[in-house]
């Protein structure tokens, strides 16, 4: 705990340092994710597939010069007409089918591009899954990293991508009770088109695998893909 | 949950303190403290708004089949629009695709109303142009054009009564012609030699003296529809290339058109022209181009001392322009801003 505040107050403190010449912009974003939600509850139980599903995210970034931070909120609801994901409580794991699933991330990350086209960046993800049938809600957070890059294709296209993990992260019932570990990573792949100098849409794959290990040793891997299709506005301050 | 919470508290707390320790430290001269230049007013080299017309002409649609559709004229357009907002501080560019020739005039018209006394203004044209060989008359040829119809087109003579009027109001004004034939436009004109020196004099000299200017892809002649494998004709390419390669705050029309022309002849069979429009009232000024967001490789931001700054909209405030001292020049590319979605994990 105590390194992770430190991590992040010194890239807070980096990053907040005022540069009087530095651009700086802010760019706000909307996306909208079709995704499915498949997996494995592990050796003793069964698989499971959403039949439907989707999210919504919201994005704001702030860019000055070769840094950038940001945050993106994402929410949407998974049916689930079979098994379903399980529940994992200190004491007892509880199956389930015939539910739906609000899941939610946030992330908040900070960035540097350390070249022109490729950026590292760091990033704080909290995931939240609440079951319909009886509210139980499990979170999942942990630090992460990762690299993200760009490349014009024209003057009209730009392709980008990012990968990165979640090495380890605490999965915790909605009492703040620990009951596992987590670990996650990400690879997202797109295109953007540039409207006009402020406006852009983009499109593309995000791909999310989660492999959770709770208390009674059962592992737990899902992954959670989605073709996605978003909006950017960007403007200079 | 509580973990993210304080983390979230303590990164809004770190960017306060960090905020109020910089206000402090300006405040403050003990110790190591950054200290914002002042920016250094000098006399504005131009003043006006920076306003272009661009038209780009690719879907020609002729029933006698003498106008062939065009593969690269309207991604010249969209380049040139692009260039010109992003690195030279154009705010008010009208981009006409496709234009038919009520569309050229039209546009024509809106753009000479709203010129004001100080603006610099640009017309593009890429698309097919045409020359009576007995007549030696010129033309631009709409995309609503008629096989050899030539009340469908549009004569040298039209766009420069349209050039003569936007040029009685504006300070610079500059035709650039990328078709065939374009060189019949140009009536050519002296013009002196750049100052060697490059001085800031020599700007505010040719600055303060009107102009209308023209540049052409060739002579009387045929240019190339394609450049290589690029989505642009040879003379645009080369003078994109031109304008992102500049690494100097202000590049006029002289000095590009001679390295665009030099780019071109070495490079395909066509000889770019420049020169000036006669009777338009120029007095050997000259249209300049200056540069904004500089992004100088391997210098920091705050270390490139050059400052434009364009204020948007109709009558706005002068291009502002701080060039103490001169910044050090290694190979300078224009940067694209890139606007780029959040990436998660």
């Amino acid at each position: 705990m105590r390194n992770k505040i430190v991590f992040f107050s010194l890239l807070s403190t980096v990053f907040c340092m005022p540069n009087a010449f530095a651009e700086q912009s802010i760019t706000l974003g909307v996306k909208l994710l079709g995704t499915g939600w498949e997996g494995d509850n592990g050796a003793v139980s069964s698989s499971f597939n959403s039949d439907e599903g989707g999210q919504l995210a919201f994005s704001a970034s702030y860019l000055q010069d070769k840094f950038y931070a940001g945050i993106s909120l994402q929410n949407g609801e998974y049916k689930f007409s079979g098994a379903a994901p399980d529940q994992f409580t200190p004491s007892s794991r509880i199956s389930t089918s015939n539910v739906d699933i609000e899941h939610r991330e946030i992330d908040l990350l900070v960035g540097y591009y350390f070249w022109q086209q490729v950026s590292l960046f760091a990033d704080i993800k909290g995931v939240s899954n609440t079951w319909s049938n009886n509210d139980y809600k499990q979170n999942f957070g942990g630090l992460g990293f990762g690299a993200s890059g760009y490349l014009a294709l024209n003057n009209d296209w730009t392709g980008f991508g990012s990968i990165g993990f979640v090495g380890r992260g605490d999965i915790k019932d909605d009492n703040d009770v620990k009951v596992g570990d987590g670990t996650s990573s990400a690879l997202e792949i797109g295109a953007i088109y540039r409207i006009d100098p402020n406006n852009t849409i983009n499109l593309g794959m995000k791909f999310r695998n989660y492999r959770f290990e709770y208390l009674d040793n059962t592992k737990q891997d899902y992954s959670i893909n989605a073709l996605f299709f978003g909006y950017n506005h960007s403007f200079t301050l | 949950m509580r973990f993210r919470l304080s983390i979230a508290l303590l990164f809004i707390t770190q960017c306060l303190l960090s905020a109020i320790a910089f206000t402090a430290s300006a405040d403050n001269s003990r110790g190591i403290a950054l200290q914002p230049i002042e920016p250094k007013t000098t006399t504005p080299v131009t003043q006006g708004v920076y306003r272009a017309l661009i038209i780009g002409n690719n879907n020609y649609n002729d029933q006698d089949g003498l106008w062939k559709p065009l593969k690269t004229a309207v991604s010249d357009a969209r380049a040139v629009k692009d260039l010109l907002e992003s690195a030279y501080g154009f705010s008010d560019v009208k981009v006409l695709e496709n234009a038919t020739r009520r569309d050229v005039l039209q546009a024509f018209e809106s753009l000479s109303q709203k010129v004001l006394p100080d603006d610099h203004v640009l017309v593009y044209y890429a698309g097919h142009g045409f020359m009576e060989t007995d007549t030696n008359r010129g033309y631009w040829v709409p995309v609503d054009a008629k096989g050899r119809d030539n009340t469908t087109f549009l004569r040298n003579s039209t766009i420069r009564d349209e050039l003569t009027t936007i040029a009685s109001r504006a300070k610079h004004t500059l035709l650039i012609s990328d078709s065939c034939f374009s060189g019949s436009l140009l009536r050519r004109g002296t013009r002196g030699a750049p100052d060697a020196s490059n001085s800031e004099q020599y700007y505010k000299k040719v600055a303060n003296k009107k102009s209308v200017q023209i540049m052409t892809a060739g002579g009387v002649e045929y240019v190339d529809d394609k450049y290589q494998s690029s989505d642009h004709s040879p003379f645009t390419y080369f003078l994109i290339n031109e304008l992102k390669n500049n690494d100097r705050p202000m590049l006029t029309l002289s000095e590009l058109s001679t390295n665009v022309e030099k780019a071109v002849a070495n490079n395909v069979d066509q000889v770019p022209e420049s020169g000036v429009l006669q009777g338009a009232g120029d007095e050997l000024g000259e249209f300049i181009f200056i540069k904004m967001d500089l992004v100088v490789d391997g210098v920091p931001a705050d270390k490139v001392k050059v400052q434009v700054n364009v204020k948007q909209g109709d009558g706005a405030p002068a291009n502002t322009l701080n060039t103490a001292p001169v910044r050090p020049v290694p190979d300078n590319k224009i940067r694209r801003k890139e606007i780029l979605p959040v990436p998660t994990l």
